[in-house]
């Protein structure tokens, strides 16, 4: 199929997914390249989560997926990682009873002790809040310094493609904003980023590329560079929910 | 009481009424077989019906400890001891003149009450795996004890069960006496689920600090639960020694206790139709395997395996047929702020919340410092600032969770104490968490009614037998929580088990359990984080609702958008210390603030 995307690193196309009998997604073709940022968007229960679940080996699909020249069908959660596609999942889940240093080695343990070291230096270089605290145990920090914490763990391995499931969430404007630095300059470094956010306006203007998510199914693709896009999304967005006209 | 009160009354009934009648259904089934069973059964078959009435005596009581309330007690086996040598030595008049058998067991439940809570109470203050080996270490007391007193227990040697005079004499005599209880405490634990003591063990199981903000005091659930599991595994106990006809310490071994414990398990948490039918399979399944004689415990454990990997949800999960329908995809949540007046019905004259000169330190490092803080009733008060600037932690002082080290927190005037975390629901300060705490296996109407708790009239005795004042309690939580569930817009979810709702709904089942306690003031951790810009709108006009019905509003919230729109009072936070507050208009233009947190 025809995607704007120059050259894929992942290509998607007819996934399906769901839990146990009940579909969530139905048919979804997306295509991230290379040292590209993709914006997911979508209403709430629009598969967005299941979406990454499903890609990062969390779940079973049906379909085709393609990353990195390889096929990841059958392939489980520590394949796909190995693969250098890294998932940091919603809802700041840091091991609380483990240090915050214990907690970026962790997400790195199979690579080498001293790349694992340099890796983790360099993204406590990123967020000084963290490094403040290295030695102290992740329960201490707070909410929004959890989901950093989760973010920069995602990090450590320096994926190929990084997919983050709201990272917004919980953070103050200023450390978004920080955050959004960070995946422009990882984007610098060669690395895709696949984003699902919900501060739709922060999220177009880090991105290159939007996909709008829908009852399961892509909506909308567009450049983010288009002019008619806000409106676009809106009825993207709208069509979807028909049943909520009352709201003020 | 208003129409449309009685509206949502009647909906909420209609709810309950169909449910009803699909979950009594299995039990009439069992009923009806139990009933029948000498018409097909034969002599053996007979002992083992028995022996499956005298075990689910036993596990229905333990089974509100342990799939209903989470606590891990594997050793209950010694309450059985307890009980069959209770009832043994009372009748058999070994150290007393002889009692009636009757008499005997009623003692035997009197003490195993009072035993159920000694060997429970460790509960109260160690968690998990520690519990259980408590309760194993009692379990094993118990069987020394009987060893011993050799005097009263015959030690080794052991005692005569007692015997049950006419009708229950006869081996289907004393099937039916077992039956009956059995039956009876079938119904009475199936009272206790479905009250508000059900609900709030289920909430101390799943959601305990979710549970402490609505009020459950831990001790006030679990001691009756203890007296009242304690009582009904002794009266096992009696039955037991009678069915034995003679008892020795070796009657009472672990693998008893593990069987117990097991057939809660494979029945699945916070069910009782799933660890009866349980109890059932691992009472009948030893006889499956018997024939194979020297391999009968192989095949048994084997057989035990193949179960636990086959349904790991447990029975309870595989007869659940209605939460297997799917969901209607592209729900929109649209609450309905118009309906707040119907459940603030009566006035509040709450005064105000303040905190004054607050300080709290976290090993050296200062999270709240010197903190005056003022929350008007009627009024939407916004808490911002940079992560970790303390906004959780005042919100937990204020929530007793935190003891501060300096200052006070007053309610109109009054001071409130220091880690006093199920008695601010009982001053209608009620809260929600930054990550939804809910029961994930309770509907969505249950997890709501958790938060009306402390507003039921009827005792614990009450809800076990389901008296007048039981159901006027339930129907009135009932209509509460639909129309709570109406008001934040989820009324149409209300039957579906909480796990399946997505993310937005939760913040939104949360803000509507806290609408039960008819709050006050009401603390609100980040309700926007993970919500679309509509659902964002939308939860704000629902706050402005909130406070326009007199309560007071508390805010930590990152969305400036919100926070601007509905706040009248904003306070912003950096390090512990007030960097600024002031109306939403002053704090927008407020260099620091925007330095610091809003950012260019």
């Amino acid at each position: 199929m025809p995607t704007l995307a120059v050259e894929s690193l992942l290509q998607t196309s007819a996934l399906s997914a769901g839990y146990g009998k009940i579909r969530v997604l139905h048919g979804v073709d997306l295509a991230v390249g290379a040292g590209e940022i993709v914006a997911l968007l979508g209403p709430n229960g629009a598969g967005k989560t299941t979406l990454l679940r499903a890609l990062s080996g969390l779940l079973p699909w049906s379909g085709s997926v393609r990353f990195a020249g390889l096929d990841l069908t059958g392939a489980g959660p520590r394949a796909v990682v190995k693969a250098g596609l890294a998932h940091v999942i919603e809802g700041h889940r840091v091991f609380t009873q483990l240090a915050v240093l214990d907690n970026l080695l962790l997400a790195a343990y199979d690579l080498p002790r001293r790349e694992r070291a340099e890796r983790v230096d360099e993204v406590l270089e990123l967020f000084p809040e963290l490094a403040a605290k290295r030695h102290e145990r992740a329960a201490s920090l707070s909410g929004g310094q959890q989901q950093i914490l989760a973010v920069a763990q995602g990090l450590v391995r320096r994926p190929q493609l990084l997919m983050l499931d709201e990272p917004s969430a919980g953070l103050s404007p200023v450390l978004v904003d920080r955050v959004l630095v960070v995946v422009r300059r990882l984007r610098e470094a060669g690395t895709a980023v696949l984003l699902v956010e919900q501060l739709i306006e922060k999220a177009l203007a880090v991105a290159d590329r939007v996909y709008a998510l829908a009852r399961g199914s892509i909506v909308l693709e567009a450049r983010t560079g288009e002019a008619d896009l806000p409106l676009r999304l809106e009825h993207a967005y709208l069509a979807t929910a028909k049943d909520s006209p009352r709201s003020e | 009481m208003d129409a449309a009160t009685k509206l949502y009354q009647s909906r909420a009934n209609v709810l309950g009424y169909t449910s009803t009648l699909g979950t009594a259904l299995p039990f009439l089934v069992l009923l009806l077989v139990g009933i029948g069973f000498p018409l097909f059964g034969g002599g053996y078959w007979g002992v083992i019906a028995t022996r499956a009435c005298v075990y689910w005596v036993l596990v229905s009581g333990l089974n509100l400890v342990v799939g209903f309330a989470g606590q891990i007690a594997i050793g209950w086996v010694a309450l059985l001891t307890l009980g069959a040598y209770t009832t043994s030595v009372f009748a058999a008049g070994n150290a007393t003149p002889a009692f009636p058998p009757y008499l005997a067991l009623t003692i035997a439940a009197a003490v195993g009450a009072i035993s159920g809570l000694v060997i429970g109470l460790p509960a109260l203050r160690l968690r998990t795996f520690y519990f259980a080996i408590t309760t194993l270490g009692f379990a094993t007391i118990v069987t020394q004890v009987a060893l011993a007193w050799q005097s009263v227990t015959g030690g080794g040697v052991g005692v005569p069960g007692p015997i049950f005079p006419e009708p229950f004499s006869s081996q289907w005599g004393f099937y039916y006496f077992c039956f009956g209880l059995a039956a009876i405490c079938t119904w009475m634990t199936a009272n206790v689920a479905a009250s508000r003591f059900g609900r709030a063990l289920t909430a101390i199981r799943d959601a305990e600090v979710a549970a402490e903000a609505n009020g459950i005091s831990k001790p006030a659930i679990l001691v009756p639960i203890f007296l009242f599991s304690g009582a009904v595994a002794s009266v096992a106990g009696g039955l037991f020694a009678s069915l034995q006809s003679y008892i020795t310490p070796d009657a009472f071994t672990l693998d008893l206790s593990i069987l117990f414990f097991i057939a809660i398990l494979i029945g699945g948490r916070g069910s009782i139709l799933g660890p009866l039918l349980g109890t059932i399979l691992l009472t009948v399944l030893p006889e499956l395997a018997a024939p194979l004689v020297a391999w009968s415990t192989f095949l048994y454990a084997a057989l035990l395996l193949v179960i636990v990997l086959a349904i790991p949800g447990g029975i309870a999960e595989i007869l659940d047929f209605k939460n297997r329908r799917p969901l209607a995809s592209g729900r929109a949540i649209i609450p309905r702020p118009d309906l707040i007046k119907e459940l603030f019905n009566q006035p509040r004259n709450a005064g105000s919340l303040t905190l004054e000169r607050l300080a709290m330190s976290f090993g050296g490092v200062k999270a709240i410092d010197d903190l005056d803080l003022e929350i008007l009733p009627g009024q939407v008060h916004g808490l911002i600032g940079p992560n970790g600037s303390g906004k959780t932690t005042i919100l937990n002082v204020i929530s007793g969770y935190y003891a501060q080290q300096r200052g006070t927190v007053r309610l109109n005037g009054t001071e409130l104490a220091a880690l006093g975390r199920y008695q601010r629901a009982q001053m209608r300060i009620a809260r929600t968490f930054q990550t939804p705490r809910i029961v994930g296996s309770a509907s969505v109407l249950e997890n709501v009614m958790i938060g009306g708790t402390i507003d039921g009239q009827g005792t614990f005795v009450e809800s076990l037998l389901s008296l007048p004042r039981h159901r006027r309690d339930e129907h009135i939580l009932r209509g509460t929580a639909m129309l709570s569930l109406t008001v934040v817009g989820l009324d149409r979810l209300a039957p579906v088990r909480a796990d399946r709702l997505q993310h937005s709904e939760l913040r939104f089942i949360e803000i509507a359990r806290a609408l039960m306690l008819r709050p006050a003031f009401l603390l609100l951790d980040e309700p926007a984080a993970g919500l679309t810009v509509e659902e964002i709108e939308r939860l704000g006009a629902l706050l402005l609702a909130i406070a326009q019905a007199g309560i007071g509003v508390l805010v930590v919230e990152h969305h400036p958008d919100l926070i601007f729109d509905i706040c009248h009072h904003v306070t912003v936070l950096n390090l512990g210390k007030l960097l600024a507050a002031g109306t939403p208009a002053q704090i927008r233009s407020h260099r620091e603030v925007v330095n610091a947190y809003l950012g260019g």
